[in-house]
C-alpha cells in the first residue's frame, strides 16, 4: 500500500489450528524481502540453526534477510524500535496468542505513535475445519472473536473434513467473510505479499488484466484507471458491497473531496484511506484487484466503480 | 435528644475511675519497656493502666466494667498502610447500566439501552458495560457514535467493551466532553477517527476513556459512602483500627465526613488526595491542598496527604527501572512525571504539612522520589512530615539506609508477597534476579528504617492476616509448596511492621500503635496466641473478637459485651466482600 508505511499483517487463530505451520511458511517465503516476524515462542517455529546468522536481543537475523523475535509485553514499544531498523522494513508479521482476540493488536497498531510509520494491511485468522466448531464457552467466543477480526479466514485441514462438514463451517463463518481452503497451512502470495502488484498504467482501456506469475492458477488480478474524481460516500458504499471473491483493492483514488489524491487499501471488508504525498496527485485514480479466478463479475464491479464518478 | 460532645482539653474534667478494665488477657504491648500485660484500664478513650489485674484495681469505681478475657490474645491495632474500598467496591454499587449478557448482539445492546433509559428518565448520562466488537463484525455493523446516534441521539451514552480496551460513546457525549476532529490524542490512548475527515468516530482506546470520565458527574456520594461503610465494617471486624485510603477526592472525602459524623467511621483514616487525573477527576484538587481539606479533619479523619503516580506496573512493563527490562536491550519503564516536577512538588508539599505518598514500584521511580526527598530535606530541614514510598515492590540496595535517613516510610504493598498463580505469573516479569530481592521489608528494617504493610485492595486480598502470615513466612498460605518470595522476617518484627510502624506512619505513634498508658485505647482481642503454633496456615485463621478504637467497641464478634450494656458498632461475622483469595 502507502510505500512509506510498513505494512504488517496480524496472524491469529486458536491454539492447534497452524498459526505455527503458516508463519514457519512466511518466513521461509521471506527471501529477499526485509520481513519481521514477531511469534509468542520462537523455538516453535523450529528454525534450523544453520541459517540463523546473528542473534542479538534475542532477534534472531536469518540468511534469508527475514529476522524473527518474541512477542514482548509492551507490544507498542517493541513496534517503535522495530520502525526504526535499517535497511528499512517492508513488513511486519504479528503472531496472536492462541487464547486472544485479535482487536488488542489491531488497537496498538493505530496508536498514533505508530500511524505514520506503520499500517494495519491484514488480519490472517487460521481456523481449524476439525475442530472450530466443537469448541464451547469463552474458548467459542475468543474463536468468534478471531473470526470477526479476520479480514481473511484461512480455513485449514480441509482434507481432514467431508464436504457436509465443511459446508456447514461455511455458513457458520458467515456469509461477508473472505475464506481461503487450505491443507497445511497454505496461504498463496497473492492474498498476502502485494509487493509485486504494481500501478503503471498499461493501456488505454479502463480495465486490463494484469499478469503475474506467481498468482497460479487461483487468481487474477486486474488493473482499473481513470481520470475522473470518485465521490468519497458512493465509493464507500461500493466497497461495502464488493462480493466475497474479491480479495483486495489497493491504489490510488482521487475523490472529490478536495481533489485530494488518496492511497486506499482495501482487504476483506475493511477499507483505509490515507492523503497521497504531492507527487502522486496530478493523475487519476488507478485500483488493482485481486480476485479468484474465474470470478465473473469484473463488468459490474466497474459499472459500480463508474457509479461512483 | 442528641449526645453531648465530650473532647477532652488540657482543662477538661478527669475522671478517677476507669470506664473499662479488660483482665485476664495475654496482652502484647508492643512496648519494649513492657512487652507483656494481664490487664488494662481505659478512661476517657485512652489507655490508664497496663498492668496486672491487681495493680489496676484501684481504677475499679462504681461504674467501672470489668471485662474477663479469659486468657485471650490481645494487642494493638492492625494498621493496614494503602488500600482502596472505594475503588474495589463503588463500582458494584453504582446504578450503571449493566447489559448482562456476555457477548450481545447489537439488537440486545439496542434494548438494554433502551430499557436503562426508560427505567432511568431525564436526559442523564447512560454509562455501563459491556459490548463485543465482533458481534458488530458479525451483523455487519460498525460500532461508534452513529449506530450510537441512532439508539440514543439526545442524551450522553458511553459503553466499554468486555475486553476494556475500547469506550464507545456517542455524539451527544463526544459534546459534552468537548471533544471533536481538532482534539488531540492522549498519550496513553488515542481517538479513533475518520480517516478523511479526523471526525472521532466515537470509539475512545485506552487512555482517551478519562476524557469521557472527566466529563461525567463523579461518583455520587451515596454510593462511595456505601463502599467506604463496608470497607471499614470489614476492617473492624478484622482488627484494623488505622488505614490510608490512598486516592481521594472531594467527592470520596465528603462520604467520609458523612460516615464519621454519622459515628460509623470505625477506622482511623488518612485520606490521600490524588495529584493526577488518571483514576478520576479531582475537582477541588487545589482548593483542598490549600486548606479545604481541614474541613474534613476529625480524630478518625485526615486529609493531609497527596497520592501520586510516579511509574506504572510491572504487568505492562511500565514500573520505571534502574537497569533494562528483562530480555530488553533499553527499556527501562515510564516516569509519568519529570523528576523536576517531582522534586519542586515534594518540597512544596512538605512545606505545607502534606504527607506525599508516591506510587513507586520500580527501583527507579523510588530512587528518584528519594533523591526529591532528600532535596526537600535540604531546603525545608525536617518538616515533621513522613513521605511515605508506596508499593515499594523493588528497591536499590544502595537505598535501604535513606529510609531512615531521609525519614521516609517504606509501604510495601500489594500484599502478594508470597508465590500464587496470580502473584508469581505478574511478578516474573520483573526477571529471577529481581524477584529474590522483592518486597524487602528486611532489608529496610535491617537498615534501621520504617516498613509497614498495605494491602492494595483489590490489586490482593483487603484481610490484614493474610499480610501479616506471609510478611512471616513469604510462602504461599494455603498448600505446602515450599518456594518462597524474598526474605521472610520474624513474627516480632511483622508485628511491630504492622502496628507501631502504622502508626508511625500516620504521625500517630505518640497515641496510637502499642499498649502503653497516655495512649488511645486502639487494641484487639482475637481468637489464638499468635506465638502459640507455626505461622503458615495458622495467622491468617485468626478470629477478631473485639475491637477498641479510642476505647469505643467498635466490634463485638460474639456480642460478649452486649449484656454488660457496651454496644459495638458491628458484631457478628466480618461481611464478604471478596471471593476466596488463591
Amino acid at each position: 500500500m502507502n510505500p512509506q508505511r510498513i505494512a504488517v499483517t496480524v496472524v491469529s487463530g486458536f491454539l492447534g489450528a497452524g498459526k505455527t505451520t503458516l508463519l514457519n511458511r512466511m518466513v521461509r517465503r521471506a527471501e529477499g524481502s526485509r520481513l519481521a516476524v514477531i511469534v509468542n515462542d520462537f523455538g516453535e517455529l523450529n528454525i534450523d540453526a544453520a541459517i540463523v546468522s546473528e542473534v542479538t536481543d534475542a532477534v534472531y537475523s536469518l540468511q534469508n534477510g527475514c529476522i524473527c523475535c518474541t512477542v514482548q509485553e509492551d507490544l507498542l514499544a517493541q513496534l517503535s524500535s522495530l520502525a526504526q531498523l535499517q535497511p528499512r522494513l517492508e513488513r511486519i508479521v504479528i503472531e496472536c496468542s492462541g487464547v486472544s482476540d485479535p482487536q488488542r493488536i489491531v488497537q496498538t497498531l493505530a496508536y498514533p505513535q505508530l500511524r505514520g510509520q506503520m499500517q494495519l494491511d491484514m488480519v490472517i485468522t487460521v481456523v481449524d475445519a476439525t475442530a472450530h466448531l466443537q469448541l464451547d464457552g469463552e474458548y467459542a467466543r475468543l474463536a468468534r472473536a478471531q473470526v470477526a477480526a479476520a479480514d481473511l479466514l484461512l480455513l485449514n485441514k480441509t482434507d481432514l473434513v467431508d464436504a457436509t462438514q465443511l459446508q456447514a463451517l461455511r455458513e457458520a463463518l458467515g456469509l461477508r467473510t473472505r475464506i481461503h481452503e487450505s491443507v497445511q497451512a497454505q496461504l498463496p502470495d497473492a492474498l498476502w505479499l502485494d509487493s509485486d502488484l504494481d500501478l503503471q498504467p498499461r493501456s488505454l482501456k479502463p480495465l486490463v488484466r494484469v499478469s503475474s506469475d506467481d498468482h497460479g492458477e487461483m487468481f487474477s488480478s486486474f488493473l482499473w484507471q481513470s481520470p475522473q474524481p470518485l465521490n468519497v460516500e458512493r465509493l464507500r458504499g461500493w466497497l461495502q458491497a464488493l462480493p466475497r471473491d474479491v480479495f483486495r483493492v489497493k491504489g490510488l483514488v482521487l475523490l472529490d473531496q478536495g481533489s485530494k489524491a488518496h492511497w486506499l487499501q482495501h482487504v476483506g471488508t475493511r477499507s483505509q484511506f490515507l492523503a497521497a504525498t504531492d507527487e502522486a496527485q496530478a493523475t487519476g485514480s488507478r485500483l488493482v484487484f485481486i480476485g479468484r479466478r474465474g470470478f465473473a463479475g469484473w463488468d459490474a464491479l466497474v459499472e459500480g466503480l463508474e457509479q461512483c464518478q | 435528644m442528641a449526645e453531648s460532645d465530650n473532647f477532652s482539653s488540657t482543662h477538661s474534667a478527669q475522671g478517677t475511675y476507669a470506664d473499662l478494665i479488660l483482665g485476664n488477657g495475654r496482652i502484647y504491648t508492643q512496648n519494649p519497656a513492657q512487652p507483656w500485660a494481664e490487664a488494662v484500664a481505659i478512661r476517657g478513650g485512652k489507655l490508664v493502666g497496663v498492668a496486672s489485674l491487681a495493680e489496676l484495681q484501684g481504677f475499679k469505681g462504681p461504674n467501672t466494667l470489668v471485662h474477663d478475657l479469659q486468657g485471650a490474645f490481645c494487642m494493638p491495632g492492625l494498621h493496614d498502610m494503602h488500600t482502596h474500598p472505594d475503588l474495589a467496591l463503588a463500582p458494584r454499587y453504582s446504578d450503571d447500566l449493566d447489559v448482562g449478557i456476555e457477548d450481545p448482539t447489537p439488537e440486545q445492546l439496542r434494548a438494554s439501552i433502551l430499557a436503562y433509559a426508560e427505567a432511568h428518565p431525564g436526559d442523564g448520562w447512560i454509562y455501563g458495560q459491556y459490548w463485543v466488537r465482533y458481534t458488530f463484525r458479525e451483523a455487519g455493523l460498525t460500532p461508534g457514535r452513529a449506530w450510537l446516534d441512532s439508539v440514543m441521539p439526545d442524551r450522553p451514552v458511553a459503553l466499554l467493551d468486555r475486553m476494556w480496551g475500547t469506550m464507545m460513546v456517542n455524539s451527544k457525549a463526544l459534546e459534552l466532553a468537548g471533544i471533536d476532529r481538532h482534539t488531540a490524542d492522549p498519550r496513553n490512548g488515542y481517538l479513533e477517527r475518520d480517516e478523511l475527515s479526523g471526525e472521532p468516530n466515537g470509539l475512545m482506546i485506552d487512555g482517551a476513556y478519562a476524557m469521557i470520565h472527566a466529563a461525567m458527574p463523579p461518583t455520587p456520594v451515596s454510593v462511595l459512602r456505601r463502599a467506604y461503610r463496608d470497607g471499614v465494617h470489614f476492617q473492624s471486624s478484622r482488627g484494623v483500627t488505622a488505614s490510608k485510603y490512598v486516592h481521594v477526592c472531594e467527592q470520596r472525602l465528603q462520604a467520609l465526613k458523612e460516615l464519621d459524623d454519622s459515628g460509623e467511621l470505625t477506622v482511623r483514616i488518612e485520606a490521600a488526595i490524588s495529584w493526577q487525573d488518571d483514576i478520576f477527576p479531582v475537582r477541588r484538587r487545589w482548593e483542598l491542598l490549600s486548606g479545604e481539606r481541614h474541613y474534613y479533619r476529625s480524630a478518625r479523619l485526615s486529609a493531609n496527604a497527596v497520592k501520586f503516580h510516579f511509574d506504572g506496573t510491572v504487568e505492562p512493563k511500565s514500573s520505571y527501572l534502574l537497569t533494562p527490562w528483562p530480555e530488553e536491550s533499553s527499556w527501562r519503564g515510564k516516569l509519568n512525571l519529570t523528576p523536576e516536577h517531582i522534586t519542586d512538588m515534594v518540597v512544596d508539599m512538605d512545606s505545607r504539612g502534606i504527607r506525599v505518598i508516591a506510587h513507586c514500584t520500580g527501583d527507579g521511580a523510588s530512587d528518584v522520589f528519594l533523591d526529591a526527598v532528600a532535596e526537600a530535606r535540604r531546603r525545608n530541614g525536617f518538616s515533621g512530615v513522613r513521605h511515605q514510598c508506596a508499593h515499594s515492590t523493588l528497591l536499590h540496595p544502595g537505598n535501604l539506609p535513606r529510609f531512615k535517613e531521609l525519614n521516609v516510610i517504606a509501604e510495601f504493598s500489594p500484599a502478594a508477597w508470597y508465590p500464587t498463580p496470580f502473584a508469581s505469573g505478574a511478578r516474573s516479569g520483573y526477571g529471577q534476579e529481581r524477584l529474590k530481592r522483592i518486597y524487602d521489608f528486611k532489608g529496610v528494617l535491617e537498615a534501621g528504617g520504617t516498613a509497614v504493610m498495605g494491602t492494595d485492595w483489590p490489586v490482593a486480598s483487603i484481610d490484614p492476616w493474610l499480610a501479616l502470615e506471609t510478611m512471616v513466612t513469604r510462602q504461599n498460605p494455603w498448600n505446602d509448596d515450599p518456594s518462597c518470595f524474598g526474605d521472610p522476617i520474624s513474627l516480632e518484627q511483622a508485628l511491630n511492621v504492622i502496628t507501631l510502624n502504622g502508626a508511625v506512619a500516620m504521625g500517630l505513634e505518640q497515641s496510637t500503635g502499642s499498649l502503653e498508658v497516655g495512649k488511645s485505647a486502639d487494641l484487639i482481642v482475637i481468637d489464638r496466641d499468635l506465638f502459640a503454633q507455626p505461622a503458615r496456615n495458622y495467622i491468617h485463621q485468626t478470629q477478631v473478637l473485639l475491637t477498641f478504637v479510642d476505647g469505643q467497641l467498635v466490634y463485638d464478634r460474639n456480642g460478649a459485651l452486649a449484656d454488660a450494656g457496651l454496644k459495638a458498632v458491628w458484631t457478628g461475622e466480618p461481611p464478604v466482600l471478596e471471593g476466596k483469595a488463591q
